[in-house]
Protein backbone atom coordinates (compact mmCIF):
# COMPACT_ATOMS: atom_id res chain seq x y z
CA UNK A 1 0.00 0.00 0.00
CA UNK A 2 1.62 3.09 -1.10
CA UNK A 3 1.35 5.96 2.03
CA UNK A 4 -0.21 9.12 1.13
CA UNK A 5 -1.53 12.31 2.94
CA UNK A 6 -3.77 15.68 1.56
CA UNK A 7 -4.65 18.50 2.96
CA UNK A 8 -6.99 20.84 1.35
CA UNK A 9 -10.72 21.80 0.98
CA UNK A 10 -13.70 20.46 -0.33
CA UNK A 11 -17.20 21.34 -1.48
CA UNK A 12 -20.22 18.69 -1.62
CA UNK A 13 -23.33 19.21 -2.90
CA UNK A 14 -26.20 16.72 -3.16
CA UNK A 15 -29.59 16.24 -3.22
CA UNK A 16 -30.31 16.04 0.20
CA UNK A 17 -32.01 18.96 2.21
CA UNK A 18 -29.77 21.34 4.40
CA UNK A 19 -28.47 18.63 6.91
CA UNK A 20 -28.17 15.81 4.53
CA UNK A 21 -29.37 12.66 6.99
CA UNK A 22 -27.38 10.79 5.91
CA UNK A 23 -24.28 12.03 7.75
CA UNK A 24 -26.53 10.73 10.82
CA UNK A 25 -27.09 7.79 9.21
CA UNK A 26 -30.50 8.24 8.54
CA UNK A 27 -32.12 7.89 4.98
CA UNK A 28 -31.60 10.56 2.29
CA UNK A 29 -34.42 13.01 2.31
CA UNK A 30 -35.60 11.77 -1.05
CA UNK A 31 -34.96 8.07 -1.29
CA UNK A 32 -31.80 8.24 -3.63
CA UNK A 33 -28.31 10.29 -3.67
CA UNK A 34 -27.08 12.02 -6.37
CA UNK A 35 -24.15 14.32 -5.49
CA UNK A 36 -20.97 15.80 -6.29
CA UNK A 37 -17.84 16.76 -4.79
CA UNK A 38 -15.24 19.56 -5.35
CA UNK A 39 -11.63 18.79 -3.81
CA UNK A 40 -8.31 21.81 -3.68
CA UNK A 41 -5.49 19.84 -2.54
CA UNK A 42 -3.19 22.70 -1.35
CA UNK A 43 -0.52 20.17 0.14
CA UNK A 44 -0.61 16.83 -0.82
CA UNK A 45 1.84 13.55 -1.66
CA UNK A 46 0.95 9.65 -2.91
CA UNK A 47 4.51 7.88 -2.49
CA UNK A 48 7.14 10.37 -3.69
CA UNK A 49 4.44 11.85 -6.12
CA UNK A 50 3.58 15.39 -4.87
CA UNK A 51 0.41 16.56 -5.30
CA UNK A 52 0.48 20.07 -3.99
CA UNK A 53 -2.14 22.91 -5.20
CA UNK A 54 -4.28 19.78 -7.68
CA UNK A 55 -7.67 19.78 -7.66
CA UNK A 56 -10.42 17.30 -8.81
CA UNK A 57 -14.19 16.73 -8.75
CA UNK A 58 -15.59 13.71 -7.38
CA UNK A 59 -19.56 12.70 -9.15
CA UNK A 60 -21.82 10.48 -7.30
CA UNK A 61 -25.36 8.61 -7.94
CA UNK A 62 -26.89 5.33 -5.86
CA UNK A 63 -30.67 4.73 -6.47
CA UNK A 64 -30.95 4.38 -2.65
CA UNK A 65 -28.92 5.20 0.50
CA UNK A 66 -25.60 5.28 -0.42
CA UNK A 67 -24.75 1.99 2.11
CA UNK A 68 -27.45 0.09 0.03
CA UNK A 69 -24.66 0.28 -3.39
CA UNK A 70 -25.63 -0.11 -6.51
CA UNK A 71 -23.87 3.22 -6.92
CA UNK A 72 -21.87 4.99 -9.89
CA UNK A 73 -18.57 7.18 -10.09
CA UNK A 74 -17.12 9.44 -11.89
CA UNK A 75 -13.72 11.22 -11.50
CA UNK A 76 -12.97 14.71 -13.10
CA UNK A 77 -9.09 15.87 -12.80
CA UNK A 78 -7.10 18.50 -13.12
CA UNK A 79 -5.74 18.51 -16.67
CA UNK A 80 -2.67 20.53 -15.58
CA UNK A 81 -1.72 17.22 -13.59
CA UNK A 82 1.17 14.87 -14.70
CA UNK A 83 0.33 11.22 -15.44
CA UNK A 84 1.97 10.18 -12.47
CA UNK A 85 0.15 12.74 -11.01
CA UNK A 86 -3.31 11.56 -12.27
CA UNK A 87 -2.49 7.85 -11.31
CA UNK A 88 -1.62 9.17 -7.69
CA UNK A 89 -5.57 10.88 -7.31
CA UNK A 90 -7.33 8.38 -9.40
CA UNK A 91 -6.04 5.62 -6.73
CA UNK A 92 -6.43 8.17 -3.64
CA UNK A 93 -10.32 8.93 -5.27
CA UNK A 94 -11.18 5.39 -5.94
CA UNK A 95 -10.33 4.35 -2.41
CA UNK A 96 -6.83 2.60 -3.06
CA UNK A 97 -4.24 2.38 -0.93
CA UNK A 98 -6.57 3.34 1.79
CA UNK A 99 -7.19 0.69 4.85
CA UNK A 100 -10.89 -0.50 4.43
CA UNK A 101 -13.32 2.22 5.55
CA UNK A 102 -11.00 4.48 6.63
CA UNK A 103 -12.13 7.35 3.69
CA UNK A 104 -15.53 8.47 2.11
CA UNK A 105 -13.57 7.54 -0.79
CA UNK A 106 -12.70 3.83 -0.08
CA UNK A 107 -16.28 3.69 1.34
CA UNK A 108 -17.91 4.98 -1.60
CA UNK A 109 -15.85 3.13 -3.96
CA UNK A 110 -17.25 0.15 -1.79
CA UNK A 111 -20.96 0.73 -2.63
CA UNK A 112 -19.76 1.23 -6.59
CA UNK A 113 -21.06 -1.07 -9.21
CA UNK A 114 -19.61 0.79 -12.16
CA UNK A 115 -16.73 3.84 -12.98
CA UNK A 116 -16.97 5.80 -15.44
CA UNK A 117 -13.55 6.79 -17.17
CA UNK A 118 -11.87 9.52 -15.35
CA UNK A 119 -12.29 12.70 -17.50
CA UNK A 120 -9.88 15.68 -17.37
CA UNK A 121 -10.65 19.65 -17.56
CA UNK A 122 -9.10 22.68 -16.19
CA UNK A 123 -10.71 22.87 -12.96
CA UNK A 124 -11.03 26.20 -10.70
CA UNK A 125 -12.21 25.85 -7.39
CA UNK A 126 -12.70 28.30 -5.01
CA UNK A 127 -14.26 27.97 -1.20
CA UNK A 128 -14.16 29.99 1.75
CA UNK A 129 -15.35 27.31 4.06
CA UNK A 130 -15.64 30.07 7.20
CA UNK A 131 -18.24 32.09 5.29
CA UNK A 132 -19.75 29.20 3.28
CA UNK A 133 -19.07 30.37 0.11
CA UNK A 134 -17.48 28.57 -3.10
CA UNK A 135 -17.39 28.73 -7.11
CA UNK A 136 -16.56 25.47 -8.72
CA UNK A 137 -16.07 25.24 -12.70
CA UNK A 138 -14.48 22.13 -14.54
CA UNK A 139 -14.41 23.46 -17.91
CA UNK A 140 -17.95 23.32 -19.31
CA UNK A 141 -18.54 20.80 -17.66
CA UNK A 142 -19.30 21.28 -14.41
CA UNK A 143 -20.50 24.70 -12.22
CA UNK A 144 -20.97 24.84 -9.10
CA UNK A 145 -21.87 27.51 -6.18
CA UNK A 146 -22.15 27.68 -2.51
CA UNK A 147 -23.85 30.21 -0.45
CA UNK A 148 -25.10 30.43 3.41
CA UNK A 149 -28.29 28.95 4.07
CA UNK A 150 -30.65 31.96 5.11
CA UNK A 151 -33.45 31.86 7.47
CA UNK A 152 -36.75 31.25 6.13
CA UNK A 153 -38.83 34.27 8.22
CA UNK A 154 -35.95 36.60 8.55
CA UNK A 155 -33.49 36.55 5.36
CA UNK A 156 -30.41 36.52 8.02
CA UNK A 157 -27.48 34.03 7.26
CA UNK A 158 -27.89 30.83 9.43
CA UNK A 159 -24.71 29.18 10.65
CA UNK A 160 -24.73 25.42 10.95
CA UNK A 161 -22.14 23.20 11.51
CA UNK A 162 -22.22 19.12 11.66
CA UNK A 163 -19.41 17.42 14.44
CA UNK A 164 -18.27 14.59 13.27
CA UNK A 165 -15.37 13.53 16.05
CA UNK A 166 -14.68 9.93 14.39
CA UNK A 167 -15.96 10.88 10.96
CA UNK A 168 -13.83 9.09 7.60
CA UNK A 169 -14.26 12.63 5.84
CA UNK A 170 -13.76 15.43 8.09
CA UNK A 171 -14.31 16.25 11.91
CA UNK A 172 -16.10 19.74 11.61
CA UNK A 173 -18.03 20.73 8.43
CA UNK A 174 -20.09 24.00 7.64
CA UNK A 175 -23.29 23.94 6.41
CA UNK A 176 -24.62 25.86 3.37
CA UNK A 177 -26.79 26.11 0.42
CA UNK A 178 -25.48 24.53 -2.93
CA UNK A 179 -26.45 24.94 -6.47
CA UNK A 180 -24.76 22.68 -9.45
CA UNK A 181 -24.88 22.12 -12.50
CA UNK A 182 -23.58 19.25 -13.94
CA UNK A 183 -23.15 17.57 -17.74
CA UNK A 184 -21.58 14.65 -19.00
CA UNK A 185 -21.89 11.02 -18.67
CA UNK A 186 -23.62 11.29 -15.44
CA UNK A 187 -25.90 14.78 -15.72
CA UNK A 188 -27.89 16.24 -13.11
CA UNK A 189 -29.05 19.84 -11.49
CA UNK A 190 -29.23 20.57 -8.05
CA UNK A 191 -30.75 23.74 -6.86
CA UNK A 192 -30.20 25.16 -3.14
CA UNK A 193 -29.96 21.02 -1.65
CA UNK A 194 -27.64 20.34 0.78
CA UNK A 195 -23.55 21.59 0.21
CA UNK A 196 -20.89 20.52 2.83
CA UNK A 197 -17.72 22.91 3.14
CA UNK A 198 -14.78 21.17 5.15
CA UNK A 199 -11.07 21.82 5.39
CA UNK A 200 -9.70 17.90 5.05
CA UNK A 201 -6.89 16.34 6.11
CA UNK A 202 -6.45 12.69 5.43
CA UNK A 203 -4.12 9.67 4.38
CA UNK A 204 -4.16 6.60 3.68
CA UNK A 205 -5.66 5.57 7.50
CA UNK A 206 -8.16 7.83 7.62
CA UNK A 207 -8.55 11.51 9.00
CA UNK A 208 -5.51 13.13 10.98
CA UNK A 209 -6.85 14.06 14.15
CA UNK B 1 -35.23 47.02 28.77
CA UNK B 2 -34.35 45.59 32.46
CA UNK B 3 -35.50 42.21 33.53
CA UNK B 4 -36.03 40.15 36.58
CA UNK B 5 -33.25 38.48 36.98
CA UNK B 6 -33.34 34.53 36.33
CA UNK B 7 -31.12 31.24 35.03
CA UNK B 8 -32.54 27.95 34.18
CA UNK B 9 -29.44 25.76 33.72
CA UNK B 10 -28.88 21.95 32.91
CA UNK B 11 -28.81 18.87 30.58
CA UNK B 12 -32.11 18.88 28.21
CA UNK B 13 -33.33 16.31 25.97
CA UNK B 14 -35.53 17.34 22.77
CA UNK B 15 -36.92 15.09 20.23
CA UNK B 16 -38.93 15.27 17.23
CA UNK B 17 -40.60 13.14 14.51
CA UNK B 18 -38.15 14.07 11.87
CA UNK B 19 -35.28 12.08 10.84
CA UNK B 20 -31.86 12.15 12.51
CA UNK B 21 -30.34 15.12 12.74
CA UNK B 22 -33.78 17.40 11.53
CA UNK B 23 -33.27 19.23 8.89
CA UNK B 24 -35.35 22.09 10.66
CA UNK B 25 -31.61 22.73 12.45
CA UNK B 26 -30.70 23.25 8.70
CA UNK B 27 -33.16 25.58 8.38
CA UNK B 28 -34.48 23.18 5.79
CA UNK B 29 -38.24 21.66 6.06
CA UNK B 30 -39.27 18.59 8.30
CA UNK B 31 -38.77 15.35 7.42
CA UNK B 32 -42.01 14.55 7.11
CA UNK B 33 -43.58 17.52 6.60
CA UNK B 34 -44.89 18.53 10.06
CA UNK B 35 -43.33 18.52 13.23
CA UNK B 36 -44.16 16.97 16.51
CA UNK B 37 -42.01 15.83 19.64
CA UNK B 38 -41.02 15.91 23.22
CA UNK B 39 -38.29 17.85 25.71
CA UNK B 40 -37.20 18.03 29.33
CA UNK B 41 -34.72 19.81 31.06
CA UNK B 42 -33.59 18.73 34.83
CA UNK B 43 -32.90 22.90 36.35
CA UNK B 44 -29.32 21.83 37.84
CA UNK B 45 -29.05 25.52 38.96
CA UNK B 46 -31.92 27.72 38.43
CA UNK B 47 -33.75 30.94 40.29
CA UNK B 48 -36.18 33.47 39.23
CA UNK B 49 -35.76 36.67 41.53
CA UNK B 50 -35.56 34.88 45.41
CA UNK B 51 -37.26 31.94 43.84
CA UNK B 52 -34.53 29.08 43.68
CA UNK B 53 -35.67 26.34 40.80
CA UNK B 54 -32.46 24.01 41.58
CA UNK B 55 -33.74 20.46 40.82
CA UNK B 56 -37.18 20.89 39.35
CA UNK B 57 -38.04 19.03 36.16
CA UNK B 58 -39.55 20.38 33.33
CA UNK B 59 -40.94 19.50 29.75
CA UNK B 60 -43.04 19.61 26.90
CA UNK B 61 -44.99 18.62 23.98
CA UNK B 62 -45.84 19.85 20.95
CA UNK B 63 -47.20 19.60 17.13
CA UNK B 64 -47.42 21.81 14.22
CA UNK B 65 -49.01 20.86 10.71
CA UNK B 66 -46.09 21.89 9.11
CA UNK B 67 -42.69 23.42 9.48
CA UNK B 68 -42.46 25.49 12.98
CA UNK B 69 -41.83 28.51 11.52
CA UNK B 70 -45.31 28.36 9.66
CA UNK B 71 -47.09 28.36 12.78
CA UNK B 72 -50.15 26.81 13.96
CA UNK B 73 -48.57 25.00 17.09
CA UNK B 74 -50.33 23.26 19.96
CA UNK B 75 -48.21 22.71 23.16
CA UNK B 76 -48.89 21.56 26.17
CA UNK B 77 -46.08 22.17 29.26
CA UNK B 78 -44.92 19.74 32.08
CA UNK B 79 -44.39 20.24 35.14
CA UNK B 80 -42.92 19.11 38.60
CA UNK B 81 -44.79 18.26 41.17
CA UNK B 82 -43.35 18.87 43.57
CA UNK B 83 -42.74 22.74 42.72
CA UNK B 84 -44.28 25.37 45.07
CA UNK B 85 -46.72 28.08 44.20
CA UNK B 86 -44.18 30.37 44.23
CA UNK B 87 -41.64 28.47 41.61
CA UNK B 88 -44.62 27.23 39.41
CA UNK B 89 -45.39 30.88 38.74
CA UNK B 90 -41.76 32.22 38.30
CA UNK B 91 -41.62 28.79 35.51
CA UNK B 92 -44.57 29.79 33.76
CA UNK B 93 -43.45 33.68 33.52
CA UNK B 94 -40.00 31.91 32.04
CA UNK B 95 -41.55 29.24 29.70
CA UNK B 96 -44.55 31.96 28.68
CA UNK B 97 -41.55 34.37 27.27
CA UNK B 98 -42.42 36.98 29.66
CA UNK B 99 -39.26 38.92 31.48
CA UNK B 100 -36.92 38.02 28.49
CA UNK B 101 -35.40 39.55 25.23
CA UNK B 102 -37.97 38.54 22.06
CA UNK B 103 -34.70 36.37 20.65
CA UNK B 104 -34.69 33.66 23.45
CA UNK B 105 -36.05 30.16 22.53
CA UNK B 106 -39.20 30.03 24.58
CA UNK B 107 -40.26 33.69 22.43
CA UNK B 108 -39.17 32.47 19.44
CA UNK B 109 -41.61 28.88 19.65
CA UNK B 110 -43.78 30.61 21.48
CA UNK B 111 -44.45 33.31 18.65
CA UNK B 112 -45.67 29.83 16.20
CA UNK B 113 -47.90 28.64 19.39
CA UNK B 114 -51.44 28.81 18.51
CA UNK B 115 -52.99 26.93 20.91
CA UNK B 116 -51.55 26.19 24.68
CA UNK B 117 -53.08 22.88 26.47
CA UNK B 118 -53.50 23.08 30.33
CA UNK B 119 -50.22 22.52 31.78
CA UNK B 120 -50.32 19.06 33.34
CA UNK B 121 -48.37 18.31 37.07
CA UNK B 122 -46.93 15.05 37.67
CA UNK B 123 -44.35 13.59 39.34
CA UNK B 124 -41.66 13.72 36.30
CA UNK B 125 -38.82 11.67 36.04
CA UNK B 126 -35.47 12.18 34.42
CA UNK B 127 -32.06 10.85 33.02
CA UNK B 128 -29.34 12.15 31.11
CA UNK B 129 -26.44 11.27 30.07
CA UNK B 130 -24.80 13.44 27.04
CA UNK B 131 -21.89 12.23 26.81
CA UNK B 132 -22.94 8.31 26.15
CA UNK B 133 -25.85 9.46 24.61
CA UNK B 134 -28.43 8.09 26.70
CA UNK B 135 -31.71 9.95 27.97
CA UNK B 136 -34.92 8.93 29.75
CA UNK B 137 -37.98 11.05 30.56
CA UNK B 138 -41.38 9.95 31.81
CA UNK B 139 -44.88 12.34 32.48
CA UNK B 140 -46.03 8.89 34.13
CA UNK B 141 -49.36 6.98 32.06
CA UNK B 142 -49.24 10.33 29.64
CA UNK B 143 -45.81 10.59 27.78
CA UNK B 144 -42.36 8.33 27.56
CA UNK B 145 -39.27 9.42 25.86
CA UNK B 146 -36.02 7.37 25.59
CA UNK B 147 -32.78 8.46 23.84
CA UNK B 148 -30.42 6.37 22.79
CA UNK B 149 -27.36 6.93 20.16
CA UNK B 150 -27.46 6.25 16.63
CA UNK B 151 -26.18 3.01 15.03
CA UNK B 152 -24.31 2.54 11.63
CA UNK B 153 -26.99 0.55 9.57
CA UNK B 154 -24.31 -1.34 7.96
CA UNK B 155 -22.46 -2.42 10.86
CA UNK B 156 -24.15 -2.11 13.78
CA UNK B 157 -21.46 0.71 15.49
CA UNK B 158 -22.49 3.59 17.62
CA UNK B 159 -22.70 6.87 15.37
CA UNK B 160 -21.39 9.69 17.22
CA UNK B 161 -22.76 13.21 15.53
CA UNK B 162 -22.84 16.91 17.24
CA UNK B 163 -25.04 19.18 15.55
CA UNK B 164 -22.94 22.87 16.09
CA UNK B 165 -24.88 26.19 15.83
CA UNK B 166 -22.80 29.18 16.98
CA UNK B 167 -25.66 31.65 17.07
CA UNK B 168 -28.26 28.83 17.94
CA UNK B 169 -30.90 30.23 20.49
CA UNK B 170 -31.87 26.92 21.81
CA UNK B 171 -28.12 25.06 22.12
CA UNK B 172 -24.81 25.88 20.90
CA UNK B 173 -23.56 22.19 20.74
CA UNK B 174 -25.97 19.33 20.63
CA UNK B 175 -25.26 15.56 20.55
CA UNK B 176 -27.31 14.06 18.24
CA UNK B 177 -29.09 10.35 18.77
CA UNK B 178 -32.11 8.23 18.07
CA UNK B 179 -35.46 9.50 19.76
CA UNK B 180 -38.56 7.06 20.50
CA UNK B 181 -41.51 8.56 22.30
CA UNK B 182 -45.22 8.18 22.82
CA UNK B 183 -47.61 9.82 24.06
CA UNK B 184 -51.31 9.69 25.15
CA UNK B 185 -54.48 12.30 25.22
CA UNK B 186 -56.79 13.70 23.50
CA UNK B 187 -54.54 15.97 21.41
CA UNK B 188 -50.67 15.64 20.68
CA UNK B 189 -51.09 11.57 21.09
CA UNK B 190 -48.47 10.44 19.19
CA UNK B 191 -45.81 7.69 18.58
CA UNK B 192 -42.72 7.46 17.23
CA UNK B 193 -39.36 5.26 16.84
CA UNK B 194 -35.69 6.02 15.49
CA UNK B 195 -36.16 9.62 14.95
CA UNK B 196 -34.19 12.79 16.03
CA UNK B 197 -32.95 13.65 19.54
CA UNK B 198 -30.29 15.49 20.76
CA UNK B 199 -28.94 15.85 23.91
CA UNK B 200 -27.26 18.80 25.55
CA UNK B 201 -26.56 21.31 28.52
CA UNK B 202 -27.61 24.59 28.17
CA UNK B 203 -28.03 28.02 30.61
CA UNK B 204 -30.88 30.14 29.74
CA UNK B 205 -31.40 33.27 30.79
CA UNK B 206 -33.34 36.94 30.16
CA UNK B 207 -30.88 37.33 27.15
CA UNK B 208 -30.92 34.15 25.93
CA UNK B 209 -28.45 31.34 26.17
CA UNK B 210 -25.75 32.64 28.64
CA UNK B 211 -22.19 31.21 26.78
CA UNK B 212 -19.75 30.84 29.54
CA UNK B 213 -22.03 28.49 31.72
CA UNK B 214 -22.50 26.26 28.18
CA UNK B 215 -20.20 23.35 28.27
CA UNK B 216 -20.26 22.31 24.68
CA UNK B 217 -21.18 18.57 24.59
CA UNK B 218 -17.78 16.25 25.07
Amino acid sequence: MTPWEIEGTEFVNCNCAYGCPCQFNALPTFGNCVGIGAYAFHKGRHGSVNLDGLKAVTIFKWPGAVHEGRGEMLMIIDERASEAQRQSLKRILAGEDTEPGKTVWNVFASTMERFHDTLFAPIEVEIDVDARRSRVKAGTLIDMTAEPIRNPVTGAEHRARIDLPDGFEYTLAEIGSGTSHVTGPVPFELKDSYAQLAHLHLNQSGVVR
Amino acid sequence: MTYVDWMIKGPKLASCNCSYGCPCEFNARPTNGHCEGADAQRIDEGWFGDVRLDSLIIGSRYRWPGPVHEGNGVVQGFFDVRATAAQREALFTILGGKEQEPSTVFNIYGSTIAKELDPIFAPLTFSCDIESRKGHFTVPGILELRIEPIRNPVTGALHRARISLPEGFEYRVAEAASADFHATGEEIAMEHKNCYGVLFDVAYGPYGIIDETTKAAG
